[in-house]
């Protein structure tokens, strides 16, 4: 029979990973441990149950971003957890949440560019197709934008898939869902 | 024996101009590396330990290129740069919203951020705490009646006959009974200068801005603080 986990221990979780305490979202596997004890991810998986009433989730991501289950028995220390949004996201919300339409179409114009070109493309070519696409001076503006956000990374002249899109779009389905 | 800074050179630059890590010829340089090894003097092989480094990476990206191509079908990135031709702003937007699972993160203030804060507003005179915030910044409303037309015509002749001797300094044709009576003959002023009646410019060598008659040329939109002459007053 599974334990029943202390509801203390459920609310010191979910302070732990809803409260941003440094520049990025999200807190470590060993930080998790050190406040909650040894048995942190039963505690993690007990929140997530909470959580899913909310319609949010708790997911778990590898250094390089990739998502790992919270299920597996794996030694989750060095990964990060963080809480995201359970369901996709309708227009309104994002409204709501200060994006403009016009920089989702971007958003979304970069990561498939991106995706097309093995991820990674330089600055001024990626900066040239949001161009072609999109009119106005806010091109460049919001392309700044969404390397200061982390959905894209720069390295010198470089763009590349930043962290946070990695932990927040599931870029396989974006593409269109083709998988081996 | 191989000049190790040009091939570092190189493969920086291959690095950089390339999307393909597969481009970088690893196998040659590791061997060109290794047959130079025994000749290597001491600050050769900091050098050397630069490029194995860099080749580390490349082939981690090789890696995880190899692995991205087998997981995901050719057709996946036609159909990627399809999408981006095809559909509209709209339709892109809803292709990332119906795969978007943002954060969700609750931001806290930090005691070191609010003295940050407090120290830059203090730094602001406008926001400065103490006696300045009450000196001439609270708001003042005009009285119901006030014709802003008639000031207006009544400003326009004034200036009519004060302009034609050159330019007058702001702070004098705005200069009026009560800071009330200023304020409204600054904006009449404003009005004036909008219509192209007047010029207002602007001398950075003695910080003063001066009223002169209507110029030719492009016109530009003008600043004036006003807290400057109510304070003067």
């Amino acid at each position: 029979m599974p334990t029943r986990t202390p509801s203390e221990l459920i609310k010191r979780a979910a302070r732990l990973l809803l409260f941003r305490s440094g520049m990025k979202p999200g807190i470590k596997g060993w930080e998790l441990a050190r406040s909650l004890g040894k048995d942190y991810l039963q505690v993690i998986r007990a929140l997530d149950e909470r959580l899913a009433e909310l319609g949010l989730k708790v997911v778990a991501v590898s250094q390089d971003g990739e998502k790992i289950s919270l299920s597996e028995g794996k030694d989750l220390k060095k990964a990060t957890f963080l809480v995201v949004l359970r369901g996709p996201v309708s227009v309104q919300e994002a409204r709501t949440s200060g994006w403009r339409i016009d920089d989702l179409a971007m958003l979304s114009v970069s990561l498939l560019y991106l995706l097309a070109k093995n991820g990674s493309a330089s600055y001024r070519e990626i900066l040239d197709v949001l161009r072609s696409k999109f009119k106005g001076p806010r091109v460049e503006y919001v392309l700044d934008r969404m390397i200061r956000m982390g959905y894209l990374e720069q390295e010198d002249d470089r763009l590349k898939i930043g962290w946070r899109s990695k932990v927040e779009i599931d870029l396989n389905k974006l593409m269109g869902d083709f998988e081996a | 024996m191989t000049d190790l800074k040009q091939l570092l050179e190189e493969l920086i630059n291959i690095i950089k101009m390339t999307s393909d890590p597969f481009k970088v010829r690893v196998e040659e340089i590791l061997e060109e590396l290794s047959s130079a090894l025994p000749e290597m003097e001491s600050e050769d092989l900091q050098v050397d330990g630069e490029i194995i480094s860099l080749l580390a990476k490349v082939v981690k990206e090789q890696e995880e290129w190899v692995k991205r191509e087998a997981s995901i079908a050719a057709i996946g990135k036609i159909i990627a740069l399809l999408k981006i031709k095809a559909l509209d702003s709209k339709e892109l937007a809803k292709e990332l919203l119906e795969n978007w699972n943002p954060i969700a993160d609750l931001s806290q203030v930090t005691f070191a951020e609010v003295y940050l804060a407090l120290s830059y507003l203090k730094s602001k005179r406008e926001y400065e705490l103490g006696e300045r915030i009450t000196q001439g910044f609270e708001v003042i409303m005009p009285e119901p009646g006030v014709d802003i037309k008639q000031l207006m015509d009544e400003l326009e002749e004034e200036l009519a006959d004060i302009l034609r001797r050159g330019k007058v300094p702001y702070g004098e044709v705005i200069r009026g009974k009560d800071i009330m009576d200023m304020l409204l003959r600054a904006y009449a002023l404003s009005c004036l200068a909008t219509m192209g009646k007047v010029t207002i410019t602007y001398d950075p060598l003695q910080d003063e801005y001066y009223v002169e008659r209507a110029g030719e040329g492009e016109s530009y939109s003008q600043v004036v603080q006003l807290g400057r002459y109510v304070n003067a007053d």
